[in-house]
């Protein structure tokens, strides 16, 4: 059998998504820095959705932490298929463990170098505990077969809150206040884009094919050779690992942590997130976690009708689209790029029928009487 | 014993392997030896428990007692994945696919026994990890054009008609370069024309892929074309095993096949 040399077969052409791609997230990165992050942003700001430039810009950190908190969750409940209910539990481990290393080294920080890197630093700390819980509490969950790990994240998430409210070092009920901040936006977007990255590439790859694998058919991913197990541990400890870095930059933009943040309540607002992004695409996760990052801001002049105001478009968004936002969709710059000049073709195309519709409805109400209506 | 003089090395040796349910004695002091290259059937009566014994053979249930040995090796207390990279693989009697899936990605998923790069090369997108996704992809391609899939490499496997689901369970079973194939009744539910075909595409991955296979099927007619070889189960014990004239001639399965 000869083979045609079709669509099928991709063209390893490394270097040009490459490019394309990190030229994207410089751009972006320059963008966020002009518009929120430079010394002269304020000064050209110009008003949108009614936010003033402050709540703006606490509105991009915000959105920050919560697209880390949305994709890493979606990494576990999306596409390895585990109902995770106490994602803020893995986000608060990370968070106080960042913030008390950062609370320990408050007093040497001295330039906003320093900051950062100690923000690095806290980072890696958040991710490293809040990993290590993610796989302690998966190793019991997830040797099982069956929704067991809902329910053991479920419990997970209270006890963390009371854990946290309890001792001491973690400032009890009261929290820890006093965190040095880091409000450097163009420094969040960076980590969101190193996170969405990673996952990104991790879900194109051999591992990515055994994650999705693993959700569609735990049975048959075992009978082609993937340690089904293992593999459930690993993702859902880097999932909790990430919930940490989102922990982490949520304790260096408020300064406090408060157990009663990382309630049941903020879990399931993640997950509604999710769902709503579409479980499974990453592209989604983005788009909704800013959309319901933005929409309760902005309908602040509703004032006590906000929250009905903002469930009635939950409501309508997944009666309209029940597979999420974008489904299972992914964006790609790549393509993105490649189908504009289509795209531009087919507008002008469309144009160009629409303008000859019109035309064509002029002559044919001219000769309607002569023509077969069944014709 | 008969072994239809084929001397060839001894690929799967299962030696009285025996499992209880609760009381029940599903498969009781089964054994079976399958040289290299063979094909050989497994046939009997609903219930007889015969997919019980592919799921011992392939570590989903383990045998009660009995061993079982891979090219010598003893693989009886193996899980499941560990004797797929061993070279055991199978197909399931209701289709398992990965539905969500597309047909290239259900058998790339497959390919993961290879293990040649690290989540460090796939995150860094490293030399090895485009090099083995290349090799991975011509790889899917070959056993797509084998099995007659290539048409619809990028369907999502649940949208395919049956015939096409078996075939891709196969393909998929051949992803894991296996040294001995189990099919589990491949030929269910499709009708006569599917199951030629598909007994053709048997022989085919047979000749092409150099592997041994053994399979179950309900359907004696279809077993004795093909197969060089066969066991006979009832009431989860061997009533008769050997060529298929000896089993056709056999008053004991005549019985257990007509009499009850
Ligand atoms: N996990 C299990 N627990 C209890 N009993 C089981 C289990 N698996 C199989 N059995 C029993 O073992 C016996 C053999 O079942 P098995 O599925 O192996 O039969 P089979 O020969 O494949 O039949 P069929 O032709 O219908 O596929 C049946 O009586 C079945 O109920
Ligand atoms: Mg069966």
């Amino acid at each position: 059998m000869q083979r045609s040399n079709n669509s099928l077969v991709p063209l390893y052409s490394r270097k040009k998504p490459y490019l394309i791609n990190l030229i994207s997230c410089v751009l972006l990165l320059v963008l966020v820095w002009i518009t929120l992050g430079a010394d002269f942003s304020k000064s050209i700001y110009v008003n949108i959705l009614g936010l003033n430039f402050r709540q703006m810009e606490g509105l991009a950190f915000i959105i920050c932490y919560t697209i880390i908190l949305a994709v890493s969750l979606n990494l576990s409940t999306g596409c390895l298929g585990e109902l995770v209910l106490g994602h803020a539990g893995f986000m608060a481990i990370g968070g106080y463990a960042g913030a008390i290393f950062l609370k320990a080294v408050s007093s040497s920080i001295t330039s906003e170098a320093i900051n950062n890197l100690y923000t690095v630093i806290a980072l890696l700390i958040g991710f490293v505990f809040a990993g290590i819980a993610g796989f302690l509490v998966g190793i019991p969950a997830l040797r099982l077969r069956g929704d067991y790990l809902a329910i053991i994240t479920l419990g997970f998430g209270q006890i963390i809150v009371k854990l946290l409210e309890l001792f001491k070092f973690t400032g009890g009920a009261s929290g820890l206040t006093k965190i040095p901040k880091n409000q450097n936006i163009v420094l969040y977007v960076l980590i969101v884009i190193i996170v969405v990255l990673i996952i990104f590439t991790l879900m194109r790859s051999r591992f990515g094919r055994m994650i999705l694998a693993i959700r569609d058919d735990n049975i048959a991913s075992e009978a082609c050779g993937i340690p089904v197990t293992k593999c459930k541990i690993a993702t859902f400890a880097l999932s909790a690992a990430l919930a940490g870095i989102g922990g982490v930059l949520f304790a260096q933009y408020n300064g406090v942590l408060l157990p009663s943040k990382f309630s049941f309540n903020y879990s399931i607002d993640l997950l509604v997130i999710v769902v709503l992004g579409g479980l499974g695409s990453f592209t989604g996760s983005i788009v909704s976690a800013t959309i319901l990052t933005i929409i309760p801001e902005s309908l602040r002049f509703f004032s006590d009708y906000r929250i009905i105001v903002y469930s009635v478009i939950l409501i309508i968004i997944m009666i309209t689209r029940p597979s999420g936002l974008l489904g299972r969709y992914e964006f790609s710059m790549t393509r993105f790029i490649k189908m504009l000049p289509k795209r531009v073709k087919n507008i002008s195309k469309k144009i160009a029928m629409f303008i000859k519709g019109i035309f064509k409805r002029k002559s044919s109400n001219n000769s309607k009487n002569g023509g077969n209506e069944y014709e | 014993m008969n072994d239809l003089n084929n001397q060839n090395k001894v690929i799967l040796d299962a030696k009285n392997i025996s499992i209880v349910f609760g009381g029940l004695k599903a498969v009781t002091d089964f054994n079976i030896t399958i040289r290299e290259n063979e094909l050989v059937g497994l046939i009997g009566p609903n219930g007889a428990g015969k997919t019980t014994v592919f799921n011992m053979l392939t570590g989903v249930y383990k045998p009660t007692s009995g061993k079982i040995t891979l090219c010598g090796e003893d693989v009886t207390y193996l899980s499941p994945h560990v004797r797929v990279e061993k070279g055991i693989s199978r197909t399931f009697q209701n289709i398992r696919l990965f539905k969500k899936l597309s047909v290239s990605d259900n058998i790339k998923a497959a390919f993961n026994t290879r293990k040649n790069y690290t989540v460090f090369d796939a995150i860094f997108r490293t030399k090895r990890f485009w090099k083995e996704e290349k090799l991975i992809d011509e790889k899917t391609n070959e056993i797509l054009d084998i099995l007659g899939l290539s048409d619809c490499s990028e369907e999502i496997a649940n949208n395919l008609p049956y015939g096409k689901q078996r075939k891709l369970e196969i393909a998929r079973a051949l992803a894991t370069s296996p040294k001995l194939i189990l099919l589990d009744e491949p030929a269910a539910g499709m009708n006569p024309i599917e199951t030629s075909e598909l007994m053709e595409t048997i022989k085919t991955v047979r000749e092409k892929f150099n592997t041994t296979i053994l399979l179950i099927e309900h359907d004696m007619k279809l077993v004795m074309g093909i197969c060089e070889k066969i066991t006979v189960l009832s009431f989860g014990e061997i009533i008769a095993s050997g060529s298929p004239e000896e089993i056709k001639n056999n008053p004991d399965v005549i019985s257990a096949y007509l009499g009850e």
